[in-house]
């Protein structure tokens, strides 16, 4: 205990932490050896050194005194909890500005308040605003520009209609003007407008222009952000305002427009006169600004094209005058999920979250960059040996491996981490990233939530994609694909055998290929599907080898949420029982929690007519996505998978221990089984049986069979019962 | 001596940051650098005898914008309020108006003195003092100032030390 005492105060110290705990007696005293740019922050504002250790933070820096208001908030809750202050700036007696944030922690009840030196990061985030903030001031200026020249030219159109019976002239006029000019009635119907304003809606012909009132459709889009402009506009008098407007092709556009109506002697309107300029192009765009800063605007890190320069610069430094740089490609672990169903926003709220969390566990002088998507790499230089790598990349890992909470739901999140170093896997930053990405790759073939120091055998793991497509195609026609068992054991008795089917390929120059391999690609093109039906065919045929040879054995299948949605899977498998003569309830499919994120409602309904055919269905690599705690109850469920990541980390990891106590609990207290997948060792099935776990799946007992394998042992296996 | 902590609020780019050099330091820079954050500056404001004279907190807080808001937290204990706006910029009035709500909630009525900012430009002004009524505030504590030029930049954080003073 006292060691990992020592080393956070290290990592903090390394941090570049000062961090003090605020005793009952109402002084801060330092946890550990504070930082020297704190000391000299201290001494600039009390030349005397603190007696007894005991600071005076709130008298020596007022933003601080202010914090403390809303710290003592934290400090006084029961449960743990944080606060950040916000960044302010110090100064340093030779006039350097020090850019600092605070942050008041309750932990476990002790007062905790950290400063942390952002200064080295300050030019990054300094850059991003100010490159916002002049983009803005520019937008200011060009809007400016627009919103005086429709004026003009609202002025010179009203003498004209005031004065003027027909728009002859007008018409040719206006042809020419850079602004969109439309002349309408009352109720829309077109009077005069120009190439301009064909040219902002992409319209084709006059007739495009006429068969809509485009003025009711700008009423329309406007009044979601100006809600007024109805009665505006119903009294007679002058509009203007800036929204988004779609043109005929569906391409948004931000318009400023102005209307303002012409009225008769009787205060009755006769015309509208619109003039519109496209000003898409001087609202702040995201991309540009990224491309200027080279930041990304979202989680503020330094953006690929950063990440690029930063590397190829180091690795040329590091040419000329000697050393190495280890190199971190992260990724999120099942980020498309979370973006496809919860939404940008949240997935925005999700990368900002990691950003932070590997900021926090990395050194200062690591050089942390936001790729894009779920993306992200670490280059540092600042390190002894592999070893070192292997520590950071620990740290990576689990400072990100955790919850985080929505406004409705709370997601495990996790990254799987491949490290590559500058001389030894590549000579190039190309080849480096390469060597890292092959790592990464081979971390999620581990099963996610881990690091891999890159090693030869990466390369043959990571196979061009396309290759991979175009080889199903050919796959299932020259019967490439087969399937191997892996037994389910049960402790206790039971009636039944039980396997997992699982799928192989066996391509003909790349060797046995396991599913991470061309299951991801055969999703994305569609051809999951027949792979699909194929399983349920081959298993079904297994199953009917079994039943040929008196055995009772139920095989799980896999299927993808693709399925659900592009075939009729309870069809499929009607088939395929009658072909093989099997009982439905000798077969159970396997359904990931990603295959509800779509349209539950529709799921479910499949999935009971699926089981009203006597077929089980278990829930696959549960507790990895969404907290589906809340809709378990729902779904049709007869067993419950717990995710190897979870079993992996038995018994040490305490938050993985509660995680299967709770889920064990929860489904039994619901009358579903639970198998425990990935059981390595001795330990975790102890672990698991003493919380009546009823299956058990793992490298511990068995390996994936081939089906004439597993009829052996099966049958061996009931000798040995008989006997 | 007393001590006084007062703010300097408004949308971004409004000038400021070097309002306070200004006043501060007697500086100033053409080129626009935008606050992250608070920076903190001390200004004595001699009067005719110790007890009088007060030091100033200016507490100079990052503009407002899409990006920020103003942080109700960084007001309290404030005795007064420094409202900037810019005279060049008609869209600074509507944060201005903002602003004032969130000061009217947290601190009541505090003195407030509101500065059009960017007087050497008064000929591309966006809007003149009539156009800054919908603030509430009275013409006594309007300026017209320019960092640039200091032109009465002094002046309006003496009539906020007069008012808060009272």
């Amino acid at each position: 205990m006292n060691n990992e005492i020592v080393v956070l105060k290290t990592i903090l110290q390394q941090m570049g932490v000062a961090g003090f705990r605020l005793k009952d007696d109402g002084f801060f005293v330092p946890l550990f050896d504070l930082p020297e740019w704190f000391s000299q922050l201290y001494k600039n504002k009390f030349t005397v050194y603190p007696e007894n250790d005991h600071y005076f933070l709130g008298v020596a820096f007022p933003f601080i005194e202010n914090f403390l208001f809303d710290a003592e908030q934290v400090w006084s809750k029961v449960e743990s909890d944080s606060l950040y202050s916000g960044l302010w700036t110090e100064e340093l007696q030779d006039g350097t500005e020090l850019y600092l944030e605070a942050e008041a922690i309750n932990a476990n009840g002790q007062a905790v308040l950290l400063f942390t030196n952002e200064t080295t990061h300050f030019d990054v985030r300094h850059k991003v605003f100010q490159a916002a903030r002049d983009l803005a001031l520019k937008n200011e200026q060009l809007e400016n520009t627009v919103q005086k020249h429709q004026r003009q030219l609202q002025q010179q159109l009203e003498g004209y209609c005031t004065q003027s019976t027909s728009f002859g002239e007008l018409t040719k006029d206006i042809e020419k003007e850079s602004s969109a000019v439309l002349i309408c009635r009352q109720d829309g119907g077109v009077e005069v407008y120009n190439k301009a304003l064909i040219d902002i809606y992409s319209l084709t012909n006059k007739f495009e222009m006429q068969k809509e009132s485009l003025l009711e459709k700008w009423v329309k889009e406007a009044e979601r952000i100006y809600p007024e402009i109805h009665r505006v506009l119903e009294v007679g008098e002058h509009w203007e305002g800036e929204f988004e407007s779609t043109d005929n092709l569906n391409n948004k556009k931000w318009i400023r427009l102005m209307i303002a109506p012409i009225v008769d002697d009787q205060r009755n309107v006769v015309h509208y006169i619109c003039i519109a300029n496209d000003i898409s192009e001087s609202r702040i765009s995201l991309s540009e600004l990224e491309r200027i800063t080279q930041v990304d605007a979202n989680t503020k890190l330094p953006n690929r094209r950063s990440f690029w320069t930063f590397l190829s610069d180091q690795i040329e430094q590091k040419r000329l005058v000697g050393g190495q740089l280890g190199l971190f490609y992260v990724d999120l672990d099942h980020f498309k999920q979370i973006n496809d169903n919860l939404g940008p926003e949240q997935a925005d709220f999700l990368l900002n979250t990691v950003a932070t969390r590997l900021k926090r566990n990395l050194k200062k002088k690591d050089f942390v960059a936001h790729l894009g998507a779920d993306e992200f790499a670490v280059i540092t230089t600042d390190y002894r040996d592999n070893d070192c790598l292997k520590k950071i990349a620990e740290r990576i890992v689990s400072g990100i491996y955790r919850e985080v909470s929505f406004n409705e739901m709370t997601l495990n999140v996790s990254a799987s981490v491949g490290i590559a170093i500058y001389p030894q896997h590549g000579n190039s930053a190309r080849q480096v990233v390469k060597s890292a990405d092959f790592a990464m790759y081979h971390a999620k073939e581990m099963g996610r939530n881990q690091y891999q120091l890159f090693g030869p055998n990466n390369i043959t793991e990571s196979i061009p994609k396309l290759h991979i497509e175009q080889g199903i195609r050919k796959a299932i026609k020259n019967q490439e694909f087969e399937l191997v068992f892996q037994p389910q054991i049960c402790i206790g008795e039971k009636d039944i055998y039980r396997a997992e089917a699982l799928i192989r390929w066996n391509h003909p120059t790349l060797g046995t290929l396991k599913p991470n391999n061309f299951i991801p690609v055969a999703e994305e093109s569609g051809l999951i599907i027949e792979i699909g039906r194929w399983v349920i065919d081959e298993a079904c045929s297994a199953l009917m080898l079994f039943s040929n040879n008196n055995l009772k054995v139920k095989i799980g299948i896999n299927v993808s949420p693709k399925q659900f949605k592009f075939s009729n899977i309870a069809n499929d498998i009607v088939e395929a029982l009658s072909k093989y003569s099997v009982n439905p309830s000798q077969l159970e499919l396997e359904v990931t929690e990603s295959a509800f994120m779509e349209d539950m409602d529709d799921v479910i309904k499949q999935l009971q007519d699926v089981r009203k055919l006597g077929v089980s269905i278990s829930l696959d690599d549960f507790g990895t996505g969404y907290s589906s705690l809340s809709y378990l109850k729902n779904l049709p469920a007869d067993l419950l998978k717990i995710d190897r990541s979870f079993i992996s980390e038995l018994p040490d990891n305490k938050q993985s221990k509660t995680i299967v106590d709770s889920l064990i609990n929860l489904a039994h207290e619901l009358s579903i089984e639970v198998i425990a997948e990935g059981v390595e060792n001795e330990q975790q099935l102890q672990y698991l049986k003493d919380l009546g776990c009823d299956y058990f799946q793992g490298y511990l007992f068995y390996y994936p069979l081939h089906s004439e394998r597993l009829l052996e042992l099966y049958q061996n296996l009931t000798k040995i019962d008989a006997s | 001596m007393l001590n006084k902590k007062i703010c300097m609020v408004g949308a971004f780019a409004v000038g400021k940051t070097s309002l306070v050099k200004q006043f501060v330091e007697g500086i100033f820079d053409e080129k626009y650098h935008t606050t992250i954050g608070v920076k903190i500056d001390k200004k004595v404001i001699e009067k005719d005898s110790e007890s009088n004279t007060v030091q100033l907190m200016i507490w100079d807080i990052e503009g407002v914008d899409v990006f920020t808001n103003l942080k109700p937290t960084y007001l309290r204990g404030s005795s007064g309020i420094i409202l900037v706006v810019d005279g060049t910029r008609r869209k600074t009035l509507e944060p201005a108006e903002e602003i004032i709500s969130i000061i009217k909630e947290h601190l009541g009525n505090i003195p407030i003195v509101l500065l059009i900012n960017k007087s050497d430009l008064e000929t591309s002004w966006q809007f003149q003092i009539e156009d800054t009524l919908t603030l509430g505030i009275a013409d006594s504590n309007i300026f017209k100032t320019s960092a640039k030029n200091d032109n009465n930049v002094e002046l309006a954080f003496e009539r906020l030390v007069e008012l808060i003073s009272k």
